[in-house]
Formats: C-alpha cells, structure tokens, sequence
C-alpha cells in the first residue's frame, strides 16, 4: 500500500468519525434547545 | 435573528470546519517530522483542550466558592470531565509520537510530566467528587482542590525540565519547544485545527451546561 | 498585635494538646516509624547486596518518607473526626490558628520520624552526604512543603468515605513538584556531586512551602467550617 492510499484512508476514517460525532451532537443539542422551550414556556405560563 | 439561530449555524461552521481541518490535515504536505508529524494537528490542540479545560473549572470552582450557586460546581465538574477525555487523548497521541519518533512511549520531558500531572490531578479531583455525599461540601472541597491544583501548576512547569535533563533527552525539547519548523501552509492547518478543537470543546462544554441548567430548572420546579 | 499574638498562642495550644495526646498513646508516631523502618528494611535486604547508585538511594530516602507520610499524617484531623472533638475544636479556636497548629503538628511528626529514619538509611543504604548542612536544608524544606500540602489535604479527607486511600490519591499529584525538588536537592547534596547544582532545587522548595501554607490557610477556613 502506499504512502498516499494510506493517507487516504485514514483520513476517510477521520472524517466518518467526526461526522458521526457532529450528528451524534447536533440531535443531542436539538433535544436540549426542546426541552429549553418548553421550560422557558412553563415559566412565561406560571408568570 | 435571535442567538439560538445564530449558534446553530455557527455549530453547522464547526461541522465543516472540522471537516476540513481533517481533509487537510491529511493532504497537505508532508511536516518536517515526517508523516508521523501530522499527528501534532491532533495531539497539540487536545492538549491544549485539556489545559484550557482545567483553567475554567478553576475558575467555576472560584466562581461557586463566591456566589455558592450549584450550576457553577455542575459547570466546573462538566469541564473537568471534558478536561480528563481531552487529557487521556493527549497522553495516548504523545505516546503514539513519541514511539514513532523517539523509540520509547514515556520519556518525562516537560510536556509529557505536566500532562501526566494533569492526568492524575483530574483522577483525584472525581475521586474526591465521589467520596463525599453532601452536595454543597462536595462543592466546596471540588473547588478547593482545584484551586490547590491551580497553585502547584507554576512551580510544576518549572520543576518540569530538571526531570527532562536527569532522563537526558534533549532533543525533545528542541521539537516540542514551540511550532518552530512549520512551513506557512502546515502552520495554517494547525492554527485551523487548533480553532477547530476549541470550537467543539466550548460545544460540548456549552451543552453539559444547559443540560445542568434544565437539571436545575427542574429541581426548582419540583420544589415549587 | 496582640490579636496576632492570641492567634498564634491558640495555634500554639492546638499543637500542644496534639502533640500531649501524641506522647500518651504515641499512635501516629509508631506507626510511620514503624512502616518506614519496616519499608526500609524491606529495601536494605532486597537491594542492599546490588551496591545501588547514590543517585537512586536519594530518591528512595524520598520514596519512604512519601509512604510514611502517607501512612501517618491524616490522622491530624481524621482523629478528631473519630472521637468527636472536632465541633468543640471549632469552637475553641480561629480555623487559621487550627489549621497552624496541626501544620506544626505534622511538621514536628515528620521530623521525629526522619531523627529516627535518615541515620539508619545512611547507614543501612550507604547513602553518603557530601554536605551535611545543605542535606538537613533540603530536608527542612521538604518537610515544610509536604506537611503544608497534607495538612490541609487531611482536612478534606477527614468528612470523607474511604480516607486512608484517599488522602493518598490526592496527595500524590500536589507533592509532585515537591518531590521532584527535594530527590534533586538530595542529590546535589551527596559526595559526589557539585553542590552548586543546588539552587533551583532549594528555590522550588522554599517557593512551594511558602506557597502551599499560604494558600491552605486562605482555604482552611472553607474546609473546616460546616
């Protein structure tokens, strides 16, 4: 294998690692933003 | 447009660029160091992260010791937890390099005795966290080692290289001592996967945080 | 002034009552005296017929007096955890003037323990010093370091679930330095070596001292009040 199919390669694995990372996070800060709007709407209900 | 869809695209940018700190970190040409050197784009950021980690839990520690506000000890122990992964990467990829490069994972330069303080410091502070149940001592004596921590920070980093000299090992500190050997194109990626890392760090960080909040919010609600 | 004068004379108190309750059941002090003599004959008898390098033996005087300490300076506060004392300490005296006492107190244990220690490791290990005076320096300093970092550390620990092996982990990353500093001044203090390499160590020393008791008595008052 060569130098620069090695290259290649690692970095494809890079890449689908942070891009699972990255969608991993951004449904967990969809989540959070949610149930921050619902919070913020109990409050304003109380008030 | 609010700050909640400004974040969002902002984190969409994050995404990319990382993306592309990861392309190029790959495809640009070949460091000084040799292939092997690619792995300063990795290794120099994470730890970064981790130090950067440790100073803002210091500083929510101090924070919670003034205002006594519980989400200042959640938002420290987040960091802390963030600072001990970031911290065990940075361990591994120097180790990696050093294999590579100097023939031996563990050598006690400068570099790697501070990453190994910070390694155990981060152990014993959880380990604290855990042995005490009340949460507002936990808080306290939380913040107090770390400001403990803090402290032996300086005298460390200056005790540092004399264990450097006694194992001998001058050529490390002539490649660790600073990005010095980096041509422009290569600096250029490293300063973007340096931004890049810092970028997903305050992410992650931000994120533990609110969650720690909405935990809060709860709790009042509860008591309400 | 005479606030500063009643505030070191309840330190002093403090000091004195641990160190009267010391000499009546002599608990902590037999037992770093006996784990250290019993780690360095444990070392004598492995390592003695191998003819170690002065170097190494500097570095293990400092490994036994670390396991020492470990072993025996907790119980400045765990004891008053124990036996109940501790609210009635709070009352007595300012936290400051505590935290001092049971500083001293750990100082003064330390150095019965190296009396008794650092002769017969000279002599079991042939560690030899090339300057005595600067040899003694290097271990008063390191005394004041570590008895100022397990002091406070002690403190902590005391309200807390499984203290012994505690104390140590939280130890160990703080004396780091310390001990870095204090294996090097040895060194640079035994016959064989220049002795002018001493400097940097010596400043460590003294500058973590200084430092850790400053900063253990701004905090001291956090950790021991409820």
């Amino acid at each position: 294998m060569s130098e620069v199919t090695a290259l290649y390669i690692v970095m494809a694995v890079a890449l689908a690692i942070w891009l699972g990372l990255f969608a991993y996070l951004w449904a967990l800060d969809r989540k959070v933003r949610r149930l921050e709007r619902e919070i913020r709407r109990e409050q304003a209900g109380h008030e | 447009m609010n700050w909640t869809r400004w974040s969002m695209i902002g984190k969409v940018v994050l995404g990319v660029w990382m993306a592309g700190v990861l392309v190029a970190a790959f495809l640009v040409e070949k460091p000084d160091l040799g292939q092997v050197g690619r792995i300063y784009f990795f290794h120099i950021p994470v730890a970064w992260v981790t130090v950067l980690s440790f100073l803002l839990s210091s500083l929510y520690g101090i924070r919670y010791l003034v205002k006594r506000q519980r989400l200042d000890d959640h938002r420290a122990a987040n960091a802390a937890t963030l600072g001990i992964v970031f911290c065990l990467l940075a361990t591994v990829t120097g180790a990696i390099f050093a294999r590579v490069t100097w023939g031996a994972f563990w050598n006690w330069d400068p570099r790697e005795t501070t990453i190994f303080f910070l390694l155990l410091f981060y152990a014993a502070y959880f380990a604290l966290r855990a042995a005490v149940a009340d949460e507002e001592r936990r808080a306290t004596l939380a913040a107090a080692y770390n400001i403990l921590g803090l402290v032996v920070v300086p005298l460390l980093v200056f005790v540092a290289p004399r264990m450097a000299e006694l194992a001998g090992l001058h050529p490390n500190e002539l490649l660790i001592g600073g990005q010095g050997g980096m041509s422009p194109p290569v600096r250029r990626v490293f300063l973007a996967a340096l931004a890049g890392f810092t970028g997903v760090f305050v992410w992650v960080l931000d994120l533990a945080n609110r969650t720690a909040r909405l935990g809060e919010a709860l709790a009042d609600d509860e008591e309400a | 002034m005479s606030e500063l004068r009643a505030w070191l004379a309840a330190a002093g108190a403090v000091c004195a009552k641990d160190l009267r309750a010391e000499f009546r059941t002599r608990y902590a002090l037999s037992a770093i005296g006996l784990f250290a003599i019993t780690t360095l004959t444990v070392i004598s008898f492995a390592l003695g017929p191998f003819g170690l390098e002065q170097d190494l033996l500097a570095a293990l005087l400092w490994v036994v007096l670390f396991f020492a300490a470990m072993a025996g300076l907790a119980r400045v506060f765990v004891r008053e955890e124990e036996a109940g004392t501790a609210p009635a300490l709070r009352l007595a005296a300012p936290p400051g003037a505590v935290y001092l006492g049971k500083y001293l107190f750990n100082l003064a244990l330390l150095l019965m323990l190296e009396v008794l220690i650092v002769p017969l490791f000279v002599v079991m290990m042939g560690l030899q010093v090339g300057s005595l005076g600067l040899f003694a320096l290097v271990l008063l300093l390191g005394n004041l370091g570590l008895a100022g970092a397990t002091t406070i550390i002690a403190a902590m620990v005391s309200q807390a679930s499984a203290r012994g092996a505690l104390f140590t982990v939280l130890s160990f990353p703080l004396l780091l330095p310390l001990l870095i500093s204090a294996i090097e001044g040895t060194r640079s203090t035994l016959a064989q070596s220049a002795a002018a390499g001493i400097w940097p160590s010596l400043q460590v020393l003294g500058a973590y001292a200084v430092a850790m008791v400053t900063v253990s008595l701004m905090l001291f008052p956090l950790v021991w009040t409820e």
